[in-house]
């Protein structure tokens, strides 16, 4: 498919036109593409494989654990390509900021996690439509109906995806390795919350700091829906979703500050 | 159009340009020659405000620094390798960065690039990377073109076309700042050399000047060449010595000439002998090692 991308204004540098150019550039990228089909994928497994009923139709049939899994493969593997085909050196010298580069960047492979949120949730919807005769509104825990665990969970994976992606970037600019940083993800996406529990469990007297690890904040896309977690994660409501953000908020600083000594 | 002034760069603690001024006009093809690791592509990373550096550089009137690229806008690069994406065609390649539609066709049927545009990179030949890496160098009509071994990969037809493009635009006002190890090739479309060894730029000639003054060197051959070395050495005059023969800078041979007659040692030859491009080159490099004794 041809695609004119033609700059009709001159300035390269601007803000929306890093944004057209990013987005151009994902869309052409294979793993794009491929994150939603291992996603539906793996939904289908997982209605395959385990039993159906309302916890699964409330985590997405695993779609919230895959998502961040998905998130931090794109992620890294979008920032490392630049480097990987050398298009950085052009990146960099046509653009005066670097940190439109960087943001830029982060923005659209944000969205892609929306994107993937949105498939998984109508997928689910389709799933448990076929599947399960559990109405909408049915009350499943301390008087949450499915729809409402259900909506809970997806904007805590929302919110645990930037959390996700900016960790990914930061991770490519530290460890430069895109295999790694993936490894890392992985280990994260099924050790990380039991590696928080077990910690703060080992530690009961350091819970108070402990529950600030960043391995504790995965809680957010089971704790929105269901605040029984918060017993789990040792963080209220407000607490977690400040914590994601803070952390978000860490590794950007973090990473745009690598990014920007990076040699080339 | 660019002036690069007393630009010291500096990657991590280590001073790779030492003290680097020149200029580059309108219209100027400068030839950029150095050994491996003589700073070549650092120095074009510098101008593209890629690296940290001290001094200044300015691009019309305009300062680059690392954080400062606003000049930079008309300014074309291929840098050690040609910048492209592999999954997405050439011509999505050169869209990336085209303002207009009519310049990048015009460059893709110049580059005779047509017959494979439309397919994903990631298929190209050696060749045909580079050629598209020269078109997104090209593209916009830039004022400055920044090539770092633009040849590589490219048979004779490409190379050709290549230089007769090279030649067109900077007809045009285009300058160039081209790295080679090819130097006949460079050659052919440089008029104007600028060498830099250990970082440090030890020529920066118009190509003709260049030529008229390194052209030649001098045979020598004495009756006795063992007194010949002890004399010159103690003179602190530069020679090589191959077999009983010889070769001197022709800026010594009226010293020289002195000297031996002084002590009593007779000339049997003291001939101009021309050199190639390329000898010149490196017998430059060699006096600027310190080569002062160098035996061969």
């Amino acid at each position: 498919m041809s695609f004119n991308f033609y700059i009709n204004n001159g300035v390269v540098t601007s803000i929306m036109t890093s944004l057209r150019a990013e987005l151009f550039k994902f869309n052409h990228q294979r793993s794009a593409l491929a994150g939603i089909l291992i996603l539906i994928l793996l939904m289908v497994y997982s209605v395959l494989t385990t039993k159906v009923d309302s916890t699964q139709v409330i985590f997405e049939f695993g779609a919230v654990q895959w998502i961040p899994i998905i998130m931090i493969a794109v992620g890294s593997t979008f920032f490392a390509m630049e480097y990987q085909n050398r298009t950085i050196l052009i990146l960099l010298y046509k653009n005066t900021k670097r940190w439109q580069i960087y943001w830029a960047k982060l923005m659209i492979v944000w969205l892609y996690s929306l994107v993937l949120t949105v498939i998984a949730t109508l997928l689910t919807i389709v799933l448990k439509f076929l599947l399960i005769r559990t109405p909408w509104s049915a009350l499943i825990s301390k008087h949450q109906t499915l729809l409402t665990l259900l909506t809970g969970n997806v904007i805590g994976t929302v919110i645990y995806a930037l959390f996700i992606v900016t960790l990914s970037f930061m991770l490519i600019m530290l460890i430069k390795i895109n295999v790694a940083v993936i490894g890392i993800g992985l280990a994260l996406g099924f050790l990380g919350a039991g590696i928080s529990v077990a910690l703060m469990g080992a530690f009961t007297s350091l819970i108070p700091i402990l529950r600030w690890n960043p391995l504790n904040m995965i809680f957010i896309t089971q704790q929105l829906a269901n605040p029984a977690y918060a017993a789990v994660s040792h963080l209220s409501f407000f607490e977690i979703i400040g914590g994601n953000l803070s952390y978000a908020a860490i590794f950007i600083i973090l990473g745009y500050g690598l990014f920007k000594k990076r040699r080339i | 159009m660019l002036v690069v002034q007393n630009v010291n760069t500096y990657i991590g603690r280590k001073q790779i340009i030492t003290d680097a001024t020149f200029k580059i006009h309108p219209g100027n093809i400068i030839g950029l020659i150095g050994p491996n690791g003589a700073g070549k592509t650092t120095l074009m990373k510098t101008i593209l405000g890629l690296t940290k550096f001290d001094g200044q550089i300015r691009l019309n009137q305009t300062t680059v620094t690392e954080n400062q690229h606003a000049a930079l806008i008309n300014v074309g690069a291929l840098i050690e390798h040609p910048a492209i994406y592999p999954f997405l065609t050439g011509q999505q390649n050169l869209a990336l960065y085209a303002h207009d539609p009519a310049d990048c066709q015009r460059l893709i049927s110049k580059l005779e690039m047509t017959a494979y545009i439309h397919d994903q990179a990631k298929g190209y030949s050696l060749g045909m990377k580079q050629k598209l890496g020269i078109a997104i160098a090209l593209l916009n009509n830039p004022q400055l073109v920044i090539l770092d071994e633009p040849m590589n990969g490219l048979d004779v037809e490409a190379t050709i076309g290549v230089r007769r493009l090279i030649h067109q635009y900077a007809a045009q006002g285009t300058a160039f700042l081209i790295s080679s190890h090819i130097l006949s090739e460079l050659q052919k479309v440089m008029t104007q050399v600028i060498l830099i060894n250990h970082g440090r730029i030890i020529v920066d000639q118009p190509i003709a000047e260049f030529e008229q003054l390194h052209h030649q060197a001098y045979r020598l051959h004495t009756e006795n060449s063992q007194l010949t070395v002890k004399f010159l050495s103690r003179h602190h005059i530069q020679y090589t010595l191959d077999g009983g023969t010889f070769q001197v800078n022709p800026k010594n041979i009226f010293e020289i000439q002195d000297i031996l007659s002084a002590q009593h040692v007779h000339l049997k030859e003291l001939t101009p002998i021309s050199s190639s491009f390329e000898q010149i080159v490196v017998q430059l490099l060699h006096q600027q090692r310190g080569g002062d004794q160098h035996h061969d």
